[in-house]
């Protein structure tokens, strides 16, 4: 081959590469994926994994809109989300919180960079929810934002904005407050994760009949007991809620709704 | 595999799997999913590279199979790669009439050449990353060069075949 020929080939090749911000996103991808062993310690994954993701995810709906759910005839509900992030920045969050938007009326607001109390955005994912009927029919279909937030201290707390009203239910919170006109309601509840035909002793099955803040979730792989705190609230017709396994405590949670309340 | 180390394989060797990923597929639109599959394997196992050339070359060629993989799964993949086909931008594919003709060649021919006369590696090194032979990789640059210069030399001989497939 001519060394012009070769020069040419080569000049053509180098024109061929990725651009900065592409490269920035694969980093991040690697830096986050559960296949990374250092970055499952780094963000926390181990935690998080698939399983656990799918039953946080659980977790949101029965704190937010089981009850609506079961008015439209849903028996059951598939929630899916990736695993690592799909989105890196509160700018990247846009593209699906406008999707999940839809025909609503009022925008979702950005999702803050940080808070003060030094949780920092770190990723976010679209939420696929489908509800089914008896007869896995999809009944309704529905996008939800959901952000991770992180601080030094290897924290996570997730924030999840969603068009679905929550649910009207007679379970008490463990603490409300106002803040400004709006009521936000505190939960800390024990979830404990059980495989599909799990054998329930006597104990756990009265627990589940006089314990409001016990509750049971079926189709992780192993047993696992979770103590998630949470605040949820509805800004004009946006349901929002705080939700964290990492022991975050309720005053954390409550300045960081009082942040939102007030953008 | 900290954050450092995660900059130093993405910013070492993207480009080179982008470039190896286009020989292979003819495109470019696949090549992040297949620097991610290429980094993950490294990541998730546990390699002991003697030096920076060996880690290189066990990149190649993890590389090459996981085209071949996605060779062989492309349809499902397009299918289901279009939901997401508006969030990713495909690296931009070069503007070269001599790259063009070089995409023309089997995708052997391709590689060898590539391998050969950008990565600038030799015969014998080259058929290892492949799992071919010597004799077999020489074969690929010989024909490889001999159907380019055709080409070069009969620009119309490419014009008529693809007027072909057109009808």
């Amino acid at each position: 081959m001519s060394d012009i020929i070769k020069t040419e080939f080569k000049n053509s090749i180098d024109e061929l590469h990725f651009t900065p911000a592409a490269k920035e996103r694969m980093c991040r991808k690697l830096e986050h994926s559960p296949a990374n062993p250092e970055g499952s310690k780094k963000s926390n994954m181990k935690k998080w994994s698939i399983t656990r993701t799918a039953a946080a995810a659980a977790v949101c709906l029965m704190l937010t809109g089981i009850p609506v759910l079961a008015s439209t005839g849903i028996t059951q509900w598939v929630s899916g989300t990736r695993s690592a992030y799909e989105y890196h920045s509160p700018e990247e969050m846009t593209v699906v919180q406008k999707e999940a938007q839809g025909d609503n009326e009022t925008p979702m607001p950005a999702f803050p960079k940080s808070f003060d109390n030094g949780f920092v955005f770190d990723g976010g994912n679209k939420v696929n929810t489908s509800g089914l009927d008896a007869g896995q029919n999809i009944i309704q279909k529905w996008i939800e934002a959901e952000g991770y937030y992180k601080n030094t201290e290897r924290q996570t707390v997730s924030l999840t904005m969603s068009y679905i009203p929550p649910s009207e239910t007679d379970i008490a919170p463990t603490e409300s407050r106002m803040i400004g006109d709006i009521p936000v309601n505190y939960d800390y509840s024990e979830y404990l994760f059980v495989p599909v035909g799990y054998e329930m002793d006597e104990a756990i099955k009265n627990r589940m009949e006089t314990d409001d803040h016990f509750q049971i979730s079926d189709g992780t792989d192993d047993v696992e007991t979770v103590y998630y705190s949470s605040v949820s609230f509805v800004r004009e017709g946006i349901s929002y809620l705080l939700l964290s396994s990492d022991e975050v405590s309720a005053d954390e949670l409550f300045d960081m709704a009082q942040e939102l309340i007030n953008e | 595999m900290n954050r450092r180390n995660t900059d130093r394989l993405v910013n070492t060797y993207a480009d080179m799997i982008l470039r190896i990923s286009y020989m292979y597929l003819k495109q470019s639109y696949d090549a992040e999913d297949i620097c991610q599959t290429v980094f993950l394997k490294l990541l998730s196992g546990e390699y002991d590279f003697k030096d920076a050339s060996h880690e290189k070359a066990w990149i190649i060629r993890t590389t090459i199979n996981a085209c071949k993989d996605h060779l062989r799964t492309s349809f499902w993949k397009r299918a289901t790669d279009l939901e997401n086909a508006g969030e990713i931008v495909a690296p931009k594919e070069p503007e070269s009439e001599l790259l063009d003709l070089v995409m023309t060649l089997p995708y052997n021919y391709r590689i060898s050449i590539y391998l050969h006369y950008y990565e600038g590696y030799r015969v014998g090194e080259i058929a290892t990353m492949l799992g071919k032979s010597e004799n077999t990789v020489s074969a690929y640059l010989n024909r490889g060069r001999k159907k380019l210069r055709g080409l070069l030399e009969n620009p119309d001989a490419q014009t008529n075949t693809i007027a072909k497939g057109v009808m």
